[in-house]
């Protein structure tokens, strides 16, 4: 009897001991560091309380970068979301021809690694040596400053991500539609109700639980959002698409300050959390996950 | 006969851990400057074979994330033994101290050595303050302009190869090579801040005064933007470079532009077959009020926290010596950082490079010649004390500044005017907290 007591414990020992070594143990060594003003030459470090923390909060830098963090998911989440969603809807309409081909198609960038997509959307978007600048010389037309323009390059790079992200929330989507009963949609038609009325009365609430989870997936794909642009822009044109993480590591490993750049991830961590734990509670009050 | 063969197997596997036993591991965290890998690793096979009891361990590590890698590795507690670096004031704390190992090696006191080695200011400066030897000088890189023989002559153009042209000519020949379209652009132009800084101490200008305030933004530094900035208005230079993320290099490398301006560690690149299908040279570097041609060695330095110290110091020591750096730079086109060899001058063997190298070489030795602040406002600025220490943790301000510039959001005076008071604060506060 006290044997199976443990079961469960050995079960979860594995994954647990990974989260132990490599999430809490790093954590607590980087809120340490947080504490400490970090030698730019690597000698000793001062103990400065939460010095650091207030650092932050004066850095008018980094909450720029945050701000921009905020503006970035603001546009990219609705355009990754609509993406998906439509394109999902397509793969799973009967009228749509070779689906396993373009479901393969579609999800094809999402397991591409950060920096091959950046690369690729150098060797388009690029002003001298970019395929669609050198197409619109040909054809005569003007270059477009896609990653030189501060307003562009932040444009270009929301929809660089939203093409990088919606194959994978294209396929939460299509799981979500194929749960949806059938016979709710045999009801609907037998009532006469027309395609968008069985859109919007059936299936855009039956998945109100998956668009949850797609917001919130993709929201913390936005505030997380680093490879991209320190590859396709590094943070340019002048900070227009520096973002909140890659602030933190500029500080860390350009100016070197450790110290300051732990308590700007711990900062970011808390901001993280708050947004996570407020869209599992909306979606708890919906009774969605229950 | 299988007890003679099971007695000789077994004195085989003693010989052989008795001397594994025996036989140390060197890490040496390495970035490639050009095609320099093949040559490093023929110089680490050499010393191996010499001495036996040293194993090199090379840990190539790009250049764009060598400085995180390395100051992960330093924090993290697991520091290589030796590292190749572009200055000594990152890893001042860390840095071993091989000093004491000097005199049993090269049979030379520290100070005959320190004055026989090298007279560049990072070495001298350590050894001065604290009596230390904190990182050998290996070669030495210095900026230089190249250009495109073939588009040059397209457009009429010859090239200096004595007296510099002045901004003013520079900027004709720039006009010539564009209106007749010789080239799309003609300079490509490396972002970094200390290039950049070439044209502000040709202009007469300086990042900080003696008493450690941050003056970049006098008149002769808005002087320098301020033309910097006209090139590319006049679309001279591709914005794409400074303003976006495009490498300068694969203009000039495609034939989009005319020169380059970057140093002499691009020549082994330019040098190896098919890196670029035109004729290239080299010329002096323009000069403005001051002939200002910045250089610096790059350093090779060993960690205080090596289990090995003699070996590391030895290692460092054979490398930087007269006889391998010689070799080093035959077979890079490297200038070496060696008063002896730099006067000697070194002969690579090869007609085209000679007549390349006697160009730099040229203008290096007339480029440092002090004129006015120059070039104490250099040393100030980026090799010694706590204003070079400023300068190279934050100079991102500096690019990004001039990039606002460039791209118009702010003027050459108000973007010099924020790094200004930008390093002032940086300033008061490191001094605050060595206090």
């Amino acid at each position: 009897m006290k044997t199976k007591k443990f079961i469960p414990y050995i079960f979860i020992a594995p994954a647990f001991s990974i989260f132990l070594i490599f999430i809490i143990y790093p954590g607590i060594l980087g809120f340490i560091v947080s504490m400490y003003k970090t030698s730019y030459s690597f000698g000793p470090s001062t103990f400065v309380g939460f010095n650091n923390y207030f650092s932050v909060f004066k850095s008018p830098n980094f909450l720029e970068a945050l701000g921009r963090t905020f503006l970035f998911s603001a546009l990219e989440i609705p355009t990754i979301y609509f993406i998906s969603l439509g394109l999902a809807l397509l793969m799973t309409s009967p009228s749509v021809k070779a689906k396993s081909v373009l479901r393969v198609f579609f999800f094809l960038p999402s397991v591409l690694s950060g920096v091959i997509t950046a690369l690729i959307w150098d060797w388009m978007l690029n002003y001298d040596f970019g395929f669609i600048n050198n197409l619109f010389t040909i054809l005569g037309l003007k270059n477009i400053p896609f990653l030189l323009n501060p307003t562009y390059a932040f444009i270009s790079l929301a929809l660089i991500m939203s093409w990088a992200a919606s194959g994978f929330f294209m396929v939460i989507f299509i799981a979500g539609i194929q749960s949806i009963p059938v016979e709710l949609y045999e009801a609907a038609e037998i009532d006469g109700a027309t395609t968008f009325k069985k859109f919007s009365s059936i299936t855009l609430p039956m998945l109100r639980p998956t668009s949850i989870l797609v917001v919130i997936l993709s929201t913390i794909q936005s505030m997380q959002l680093f490879d991209i642009p320190f590859v396709l822009t590094g943070g340019g044109p002048g900070e227009s698409t520096t973002f909140a993480v890659e602030k933190v590591y500029n500080t860390a490993f350009i100016n070197l300050n450790m110290g300051l750049a732990s308590s700007m991830s711990f900062v970011l961590f808390l901001i993280f959390l708050a947004i996570g734990l407020l869209q599992f509670k909306i979606s708890r009050e919906g009774q969605f996950w229950a | 006969m299988k007890k003679v063969f099971v007695i000789l197997t077994l004195l085989l596997i003693s010989v052989m851990t008795i001397s594994f036993a025996q036989q140390i591991t060197l890490t040496f965290a390495y970035f490639t400057d050009g095609p320099d890998l093949p040559v490093i690793k023929s110089l680490i096979s050499q010393y191996e074979q010499l001495h036996s009891d040293v194993k090199i361990n090379l840990l190539n590590i790009p250049y764009s994330d060598y400085a995180q890698k390395l100051s992960t590795m330093i924090q993290g507690g697991t520091p290589p033994d030796i590292a190749r670096a572009g200055d000594i004031i990152p890893y001042q704390d860390v840095a071993l101290n091989i000093a004491p190992y000097i005199p049993s090696y090269t049979g030379e006191s520290v100070e005959n050595w320190v004055q026989n080695h090298s007279g560049f200011t990072s070495m001298e400066y350590w050894y001065k303050e604290r009596g230390e030897i904190l990182g050998i000088p290996w070669d030495v890189g210095a900026h230089a302009l190249f250009y495109n023989k073939d588009e040059f002559a397209k457009a009429g153009i010859t090239a200096p190869s004595t007296i510099p042209w002045t901004w003013n000519q520079w900027e004709d020949a720039m006009n010539k090579i564009v209106s007749s379209e010789a080239a799309k652009y003609a300079l490509t132009y490396e972002k970094t801040s200390y290039r950049w800084s070439n044209l502000l101490y040709q202009a007469g200008g300086q990042i900080w005064n003696d008493k450690d305030q941050c003056v970049i933004n006098n008149a002769e530094g808005v002087h320098a933007l301020s033309f910097f900035v006209s090139l590319f208005k006049n679309n001279l230079i591709p914005e794409s470079v400074w303003v976006g993320n495009t490498p300068a290099f694969s203009y000039f490398q495609n034939g989009l532009a005319a020169m380059f301006y970057s140093g002499t560690w691009m020549i082994p690149e330019l040098m190896q077959k098919g890196s670029v299908n035109f004729n290239w040279g080299v010329m002096p570097l323009p000069v403005d009020k001051v002939n200002a041609v910045m250089t610096g060695p790059k350093v090779i330095l060993g960690f205080k926290s090596t289990k090995y110290p003699q070996q590391v110091a030895d290692f460092m020591l054979w490398l930087t010596s007269k006889p391998i750096l010689t070799e080093w730079c035959q077979k890079l086109g490297a200038i070496p950082a060696n008063h002896a060899l730099l006067e000697k001058g070194v002969d690579y063997g090869n007609p085209e490079l000679n007549s390349v190298m006697e160009i730099i070489l040229k203008d290096l030795n007339e480029g440092t010649k002090p004129s006015g602040n120059w070039p104490a406002n250099f040393e100030r600025d980026w090799i010694v004390g706590n204003t070079a220490i400023i300068t190279q943790t934050y100079y991102p301000r500096l690019v990004q500044d001039i990039v606002n510039a460039i791209s118009g959001t702010m003027t050459p005076q108000q973007a010099l005017n924020d790094v200004s008071k930008y390093f002032n604060e940086q300033m008061a506060s490191l001094k605050s907290s060595s206090k």
